[in-house]
């Protein structure tokens, strides 16, 4: 497991592992490997005939585990793979099949890179700098060995901090600067929308059964300004005890504005967490003039505004932008619609009194509403955990008995005595966009923040919007810190997994206009931007001028030194092998300078030629002095005068000439 | 400096275009992000293995003289003096397969020394200004390499083995000959015997014993020693496939330093150079054989008629001559008639399964291989 090779075959297995939903196949991918690795200790082999078998058994069983509810067969050939993976680590791999291992890891990694989208790919990214690197120089080191004819254990040469430094920069580099293409927006994911977290009406209708009414867990993030009431439902028909969507609503399609006309329009973006709970439904915050997105397909507007589409998918990053039409036109309401939108239980004698008595004075039918919004919201308390209401009369009980309750209750009780007024209400379900992030700018919307109001339809005005419901006693308090975790989340998504063409070409025009700003302040300020480019370059001249003559002048010297040393050593081993020849050694124990000593007294002769030799030699092996090319060739010149002389001395290797070991006794 | 992409960095560069088509299809940019870890890793080889091979230097032996199938002994010096770490180094000659030497790795700013590995097959002189420094440092995806013109040479000797030496002739005294003459003489290992003093001999050549019996002074005299002379004549043509001359120039030296062995004086005459002796006393080391052979190229139609005729005149008339060739025509045969005619002592020797048919009576035949004279008769 100390391989890096191994640690990033790991890595590899565990993005195959977290393709399946939850961490389970990829603890059991580990664990396989594991033991694998512990098999391989044990010397357990299995046949490498097997190995084939395993892979084409890996990929089958991926592909059937693949088709069960909520799993993709899409990675079956990974699957295959990671049981190869494991297979291969209990025997010993040739060079060829390391590779193997190795650019089968990156492409489980590359699987990883389409699945693994969250805060969960900084950690895989991370390892995979680390140990990429590090798996190719061990590859290398040991191929390399493998052939030298000498095995020596030493270690993988250490990668400089400096060196994953550079990839990391390149990484950033080439993610930023390579050609996007055709790259859009991320892979679609394999889940879809499911039932199992709940629906936007259920919560809303009844909080205190769900248990995400007081969740913070954020649904979507939206980003504009002036942000209203996001509408997901309208709500037109009672039945005495719970209001129903518009069933009988006909979807028509979206009138769009030509798109030279959109940067005049207020713009939303939105991006969406979890697609589950929007249920098809685009939450809007008024008439949509343009609207374009990825993960969903035919968006249809309803007759109350809403937005539905076809069919909706969850992908890694599910965004979508609308812009407002500031003049929506207003259609009339039928008067078959009128009569469902005025439809309301019975008024008893004591509700009709209660009714006159807060309508007292008005006439016109919008003071009677808001005069009716303006009495709950100052004389009826918010209450999420209130009773349950009665199921025969549950208005009256709201409002004379009660009092309390959460936004649906005023939303319900509101549209009720506004229909009894002959007014045509309906309750809308969607969305207060109240927190906005301190980090992001962007509105964080979560489950609590789930909303019911109502909308009275006035001939002359259209659709307005009555909030009926009296402010939260405890509201959001400041800061907190999974603001700054969306905050987080949301940047990550938005400016890396989807950073796409267009982002990609922002951001570069983005850099030219800066570059451009920069050029014309540095022409408006010449003389000052002068000094200082002045005053950087100098510093960076002088900086690599110190590194330079800290680092490289010493060590250049001592390589020129070192070549020096090599030539005049051999200079004199050649010196001495003439001189050996003719039988005259140089004894361990003798310097140089003794050998010369003792040429000058017996060998006259020679002493002329290896004079310089030993002296070229002392100089430059322990005086450091480097060796010219004019001093080259003396010595040469002096090596072949010596041979010439050595050859001719008479009995050169007879018994009767003296060693020098033999005169130094002597002496 | 030449730099490429090795196996492993073709397979990764390869591998980031199928990750990029990947991201295309699942339109995953983060794809993009492992390519950009393979696009730095390259980056970083690429500019780590070129300044390996600017800065890295090579300190070789000035010469160094080994025969055929040996490995050098001397140590190379390799310095770097650089601020990282420097490895996977790899030093080859020019058209060689296998390297000199291979470093794994250095520690930065350091020196080592290390012995070449390559054993060296072929005889021949291996300059070292055809060098050539490789590497692909850190992560093998890019191999720089940079010729290196170093000072000095690998001369590769060719392989002696032992062989009996050829028939010699012209033989004469020679201080040390190990053939013994019929004559005696004042000096030499072997003693003969005693006869009286004559005038003029030197008074340390008195044997005192035999003086002392009264017979007067006696002196001591030894067994001739004589040396014989062979002259080779090396054909330097290349033969039928390319071992058989080096097989030729084996067996050359393998003959020549048989004769030095046995005492004899060698006369050689290479064929590229018909009219050039070249002569080596007893007892000599023959290292400058051996170096001559090493550098011996082969040469086409270097053995003709009139050449060897002329190597045969340039040859003392008393030697005899050994004639090691690659291969045997009519044309040899009849030079080697005419010298038979005039009575001088003819060997030829021949690679192995050439066919000796037509040759004049008198000539010693054998033949060689690779390692070994065969079959003489």
């Amino acid at each position: 497991m100390k391989s890096a090779r191994n640690q990033f075959i790991l890595l590899g297995i565990i993005c195959q592992g977290l393709t399946w939903d939850g961490y389970a196949v990829a603890a059991a991918s580990v664990g396989l490997w594991m033991l694998s690795l512990r098999l391989a200790r044990i010397a357990f082999l299995i046949p490498q005939a097997f190995e084939p078998v395993a892979l084409v058994g890996g990929c089958l069983a991926g592909y059937w585990l693949g088709t069960l509810p909520g799993q993709t067969s899409h990675f079956f050939i990974g699957h295959g793979i990671t049981c190869l993976q494991a297979l291969r680590a209990m025997r010993p791999l040739n060079s060829r099949e390391k590779l193997f291992s190795l650019v089968a890891a990156c492409v489980q990694l590359g699987v990883g890179c389409t699945v693994i989208l969250d805060f969960r790919f900084v950690f895989v990214i991370l390892a995979a700098v680390f140990l990429i690197p590090r798996s190719l120089v061990e590859l290398q080191r040991e191929s390399f060995l493998t052939s030298a004819p000498e095995k020596a254990p030493s270690p993988s040469p250490p990668l400089s901090w400096a060196a994953y430094a550079s990839i990391f920069f390149t990484m950033i580099v080439v993610f930023v600067g390579f050609p996007r293409a055709a790259i859009g927006s991320p892979l679609q994911n394999r889940r879809n929308p499911g039932a199992s977290e709940g629906s936007l009406v259920d919560s809303i209708l009844d909080p205190t059964r769900s248990g995400l009414a007081q969740s913070g867990k954020t649904i979507f993030q939206i980003e504009g300004k002036n942000l209203g009431l996001l509408r997901s439902f309208a709500l037109v028909d009672f039945d005495g005890t719970r209001w129903f969507p518009d069933t009988r609503a006909s979807l028509k399609g979206l009138r769009f504005v030509p798109t030279n006309d959109l940067p005049k329009l207020e713009h939303r973006r939105v991006r969406v967490k979890e697609v589950a709970f929007l249920g098809r439904v685009l939450p809007t915050d008024g008439p949509v003039s343009f609207l374009t997105g990825k993960f969903f397909r035919r968006p249809l507007q309803n007759f109350h505004g809403i937005i539905e589409c076809d069919s909706m998918w969850n992908t890694a990053n599910n965004v979508y932008e609308f812009w407002l039409n500031p003049q929506p036109h207003t259609d009339l309401i039928s008067q078959g619609l009128k009569s469902r939108l005025t439809q309301h239980p019975e008024v008893s004698p004591r509700l009709r009194a209660w009714l006159d008595a807060r309508i007292d004075g008005t006439t016109s039918p919008i003071q009677q509403a808001s005069k009716l919004e303006a009495y709950f919201r100052e004389n009826f308390t918010y209450d999420i955990g209130a009773p349950v209401l009665k199921r025969l009369n549950t208005l009256e009980e709201f409002l004379f008995d009660q009092r309390r309750g959460h936004c649906e209750r005023y939303a319900s009780a509101l549209a009720l005595l506004l229909r009894m007024q002959g007014i045509p209400t309906r309750i809308v379900v969607g969305y207060l966009a109240n927190s906005q992030s301190w980090f992001s700018g962007w509105h964080n919307i979560r489950f609590k923040d789930a909303h019911a109001w109502t909308e009275a339809f006035f001939p002359d005005v259209g659709w307005v919007q009555l909030d009926a419901t009296p402010r939260s006693r405890d509201p959001s308090t400041g800061i907190e810190v999974r603001d700054f975790v969306d905050a987080l989340d949301l940047a990550w998504f938005m400016n890396v997994v989807s950073f796409d063409g267009a982002m990609q070409r922002d951001f570069f025009s983005g850099a030219a206009q800066l570059a451009e700003r920069s050029g014309a302040w540095i022409s408006q300020h010449r003389t000052d931007s002068t000094t200082v480019l002045l005053a950087v370059l100098g510093a960076i001249v002088v900086g690599w001028t110190f590194v330079s003559s800290r680092n490289r002048v010493p060590r250049q010297e001592s390589a020129t030194r070192s070549d020096s040393d090599l030539r005049a050593s051999h200079y004199y081993g050649q010196m001495l092998q003439i001189l050996h020849r003719s039988g005259v050694s140089r004894m361990p124990s003798q310097t140089p300078r003794e050998l010369q000593e003792t040429i000058d007294a017996h060998y006259p002769a020679w002493a002329g030629n290896t004079a310089p030799l030993t002296k070229s030699f002392c100089e430059t092996r322990y005086g450091g002095r480097s060796l010219s090319g004019s001093e080259e060739a003396v010595l040469r010149t002096a090596l072949a005068r010596l041979k010439e002389t050595a050859a001719t001395k008479p009995g050169r290797s007879g018994p009767g000439s003296p060693e020098v070991g033999a005169l130094d006794k002597s002496c | 400096m030449k730099t490429r992409l090795t196996k492993t960095g073709w397979l990764f560069l390869w591998g980031a275009v199928l990750l990029y088509l990947a991201s295309l299809t699942s339109q995953s940019s983060l794809l993009i992000l492992l390519v950009g870890i393979f696009a730095g890793c390259a980056a970083t080889n690429l500019v780590t293995a070129r300044r390996i091979g600017r800065e890295v230097r090579i300190g070789a032996p000035m010469s160094e003289c080994i025969p055929e199938g040996g490995r050098l002994l001397q140590s190379w010096r390799v310095t770097a003096p650089l601020k990282i770490a420097a490895g996977f180094l790899e030093v080859t000659q020019k058209d060689a397969v296998e390297p000199l030497f291979r470093i794994p790795q250095i520690p930065a700013g350091t020196v080592i020394n290390t012995v070449p590995t390559r054993f060296f097959k072929q005889r021949g002189a291996y300059p070292h200004d055809h060098l050539r420094l490789t590497s692909s440092f850190p992560f093998g995806l890019f191999c720089c390499s940079i010729p290196l013109s170093l000072p000095g040479e690998i001369l590769v000797v060719p392989a002696i083995y032992p062989a009996e030496c050829p028939p010699a002739s012209g033989f004469e005294p020679m201080l040390g000959g190990k053939f013994k003459g019929q004559r005696r003489s004042e000096s030499g290992a072997e003693f003969a015997g005693i006869r009286p003093f004559r005038p003029g001999d030197p008074v340390k050549q008195i044997h005192w014993k035999s003086s002392s019996k009264g017979t007067g002074l006696m002196v001591k005299t030894f067994d001739e020693e004589l040396s014989g002379r062979i002259g080779f004549i090396l054909d330097c043509d290349p033969g039928s496939h390319s071992s058989e001359f080096d097989n030729t120039v084996r067996a050359a030296g393998s003959l020549m330093f048989a004769a030095l062995d046995k005492g004899h004086h060698v006369e050689l005459v290479c064929m590229i150079d018909p009219e050039t002796v070249s002569i080596t006393p007893p007892f000599a080391d023959g290292e400058e054989i051996l170096r001559g052979l090493a550098r011996l190229q082969p040469k086409v139609g270097s053995m003709s008629k009139e050449h060897l005729e002329m190597a045969g005149s340039r040859l003392s008339n008393k030697t005899s001559i050994c004639l090691v060739l690659t291969r045997l025509t009519p044309e040899i045969i009849e030079v080697l008639g005419g010298w038979i005619g005039k009575r001088r002592r003819v060997s030829v020797y021949a690679p192995e399964n050439t066919h000796m048919e037509g040759l004049p009576r008198g000539v010693n035949v054998a033949w060689f291989g690779k390692d070994r004279i065969t079959d003489r008769t």
